[in-house]
């Protein structure tokens, strides 16, 4: 089943860790302490970071470790912050990124 | 923003097997170095393979990456090599300076190290294929699943298509199933596996299907739920699709297994000579036999040089390292040349063996001898018994049982017919019954008048291709031992479905041992009981995951 894996023959029983809540899109989720934004975000099947500028077609986790920032969203007001290398932190306030930004600026 | 000047003797960039091999090397020889990486955490992919690595008892083989990436770190940290993390190195200029972005504590400064020796060990990234709406979130990268599930912990879907064949395409389908996902299938576009059997063997064996000579034609889905199907069809001989025969396969996931490219800018940078190899990934930089590039001083090592796996980056980080540590005075040339030289002869053996030497090349002609595709029904299931019956006649005999005696009591069987550079099982064997010698690319020959039947060999063979048969159970029933890595282990008595290498029912079965001892690693070996006539075949059981 899609979200968390609570069970694994070789990882063992997930251990539970302390949680935080961020805000994403203005409704609060919890998240585990140390975790990614995105693996916080597709525990709860959220998977569309963001929409491009020119088609307005949707983004998200694409390579998992930084390297092709598909899944960049805007983070406490910064945009274009690569979610799947960047961890929650109590309070962090989350948004989908149109363009460039949450409010849809662009360059076009 | 101020820069700050530090020298250093050494600088590796990238904290993967390489780094981390190439550092702990030098500093073994009390080289002063300076490991820097831009994740939050070193170990580079490692901490994503959750599997057991082939490879020899010198490269840890039998041991899971992950716990071969704490190693390293522990190594590391206890020769002293001073670790950056959330250090990205922007640039390398003139003279060896290279440019640090360091992020502590949200705060970040620039740093510019001078260095004697810099070793370049950046790893490689995913390749891509392009398909209609690939772009769509739920299409990702094979190791971006791998990372999300092994990682994280969070499963990214529930049903998931594999495009791409290779070791990566089966490990992760491997794993995804592991996680609890359903695989609902392999495709590649060749008309043969293009990983290890074993791999595909183990895959096989929970009934995921192969789609073979077949490509992807589009992902459906749209901007609020992302990826909901996929639409795949075969290919004819210039591999273009067939139309009539597409497929809708139902996924939320489509992951990519499209190979691997080297991330070379770096070394690119730093002026550093490249040439296009395609069987290597890409652009990769020019190096001599002691890793060192173009540039005088700078060396490069692991993926970033031509994209292999984690043993033969770490032996090539060892040479580095050690060749650096001479160059700086720290290690005598001839025990510098002596540790090269047996370096240099284990990466040779790595790289034996059909599927090291001119890995493209070599793959296809081996896979052709391998496995014909005779009918649409073998296009569609990954056979392992077809595969291995073509290697050659003699060779056959290995994976049937008939030449087991009803009186014989246990007896291994080696499943592993294709020459991969691997020998845990002839470690494990404490009565010598397993040969494989050198090279370690040689099939393992099992010596049946030695092998006591004590099983110790079935939870050491990363492929899991050793089962144990023991026909004298009863007088109408055989057992079979194999290795089971999934979330719900059987108990003893309980009854269950046996089912072929395809995963196909064969017939009932009841579970008489389980064992899961420490030095298993997590791997329980479960012994069924079946008919006779079913003990050729049985290899698996079916149960919910």
């Amino acid at each position: 089943m899609a979200g968390r894996i609570d069970r694994h023959p070789i990882l063992g029983k997930r251990k539970a860790k302390e949680e935080v809540e961020i805000i994403f899109n203005g409704k609060k989720i919890k998240a585990e302490k140390g975790e990614m934004i995105a693996a916080a975000l597709q525990a709860k099947g959220i998977r569309i970071h963001r929409f491009t500028i020119k088609n307005k077609e949707p983004r998200g986790v694409f390579c998992g470790i930084g390297q092709c920032t598909d899944c960049a969203m805007e983070v406490n007001g910064q945009p274009n912050v690569r979610t799947c290398v960047t961890p929650v932190e109590e309070g962090m306030v989350i948004n989908t990124q149109y363009g460039l930004n949450r409010d849809g600026d662009n360059i076009d | 923003m101020v820069i700050i000047l530090i020298k250093m003797e050494m600088v590796v960039i990238g904290a993967g097997p390489a780094g981390l091999s190439s550092a702990i090397e030098a500093a073994k020889e009390g080289v002063e170095v300076l490991l820097v990486d831009e994740n939050l955490k070193a170990g580079g992919q490692l901490f994503k393979q959750i599997h057991k690595f082939f490879g020899s008892s010198d490269h840890r083989a039998g041991v899971r990456g992950i716990d071969i990436g704490k190693e390293l770190i522990n190594e590391s940290r206890k020769l002293g090599v001073n670790i950056w993390l959330n250090s990205i190195a922007i640039g390398i200029f003139d003279d060896k300076n290279i440019l640090i972005k360091q992020n502590k504590n949200g705060r970040e400064s620039l740093k510019r190290v001078q260095a004697d020796k810099i070793i370049i060990a950046t790893g490689a990234s995913e390749k891509v294929i392009n398909f209609t709406n690939w772009t769509l979130p739920g299409v990702m990268g094979a190791g971006a699943a791998q990372t999300m599930i092994n990682v994280h912990r969070v499963l990214p879907g529930d049903r998931f298509l594999m495009v791409g064949t290779g070791n990566v395409g089966l490990i992760v389908s491997y794993q995804l199933i592991q996680a609890g996902a359903k695989v609902v299938g392999l495709i590649d576009a060749a008309e043969e596996v293009g990983g290890y059997g074993v791999h595909a063997a183990k895959i096989a064996r929970k009934g995921v299907p192969f789609y073979l000579n077949h490509t992807i034609i589009k992902a459906d889905g749209n901007n609020k739920d992302g990826v909901t199907g996929a639409v795949i069809a075969e290919v004819d001989d210039n591999w273009q699709p067939i139309s009539g025969t597409e497929k809708e396969l139902k996924v939320d996931v489509i992951t990519l297994a499209a190979g691997l490219k080297p991330l070379s800018e770096l070394a690119n940078m730093a002026g550093c000579k490249r040439t296009y190899i395609s069987e290597l990934g890409g652009w990769v930089p020019l190096h001599n036999e002691n890793m060192e590039s173009t540039v005088s001083g700078v060396y490069v090592v692991g993926d970033v040089t031509g994209v292999e796996e984690a043993n033969t980056a770490l032996e090539e980080g060892r040479l580095a390292g050690i060749d650096a540590a001479e160059k700086l005075g720290r290690i005598a040339a001839k025990e510098s040349n002596n540790k090269k030289k047996n370096i240099t002869k284990r990466v040779k053996n790595l790289r034996l063996g059909p599927f090291g030497e001119n890995r493209l090349k070599a793959k296809e002609k081996l896979i052709k001898e391998y496995y014909e595709l005779t009918d649409k029904d073998c296009r569609e299931k990954y056979d392992p018994v077809k595969a291995m019956e073509h290697q050659s006649g003699e060779k056959i005999k290995r994976i049937s049982v008939d030449h087991i005696d009803k009186t014989q009591g246990p007896v291994a069987v080696i499943e592993c017919n294709q020459e991969i550079p691997c020998n845990p099982c002839e470690l494990a064997c404490k009565f010598g019954a397993i040969e494989i010698g050198e090279p370690i690319t040689n099939i393992p020959i099992l010596n049946e008048e030695k092998c006591t039947g004590c099983g110790l060999c079935l939870p050491q063979c990363p492929g899991l291709a050793i089962f144990l048969i023991d026909k004298s159970y009863s007088s109408d029933k055989s057992t079979v031992a194999f290795p089971y890595e999934y979330k719900h282990i059987p108990k003893k008595g309980d009854i269950v479905d046996a089912v072929d290498r395809q995963g196909n029912y064969l017939c009932k079965a009841e579970v008489v041992k389980v064992l899961q001892l420490e030095k298993f690693d997590k791997t329980p070996i479960v012994t069924i009981s079946v008919l006779d006539k079913y003990i050729d075949d049985a290899r698996n059981i079916k149960m919910s995951d």
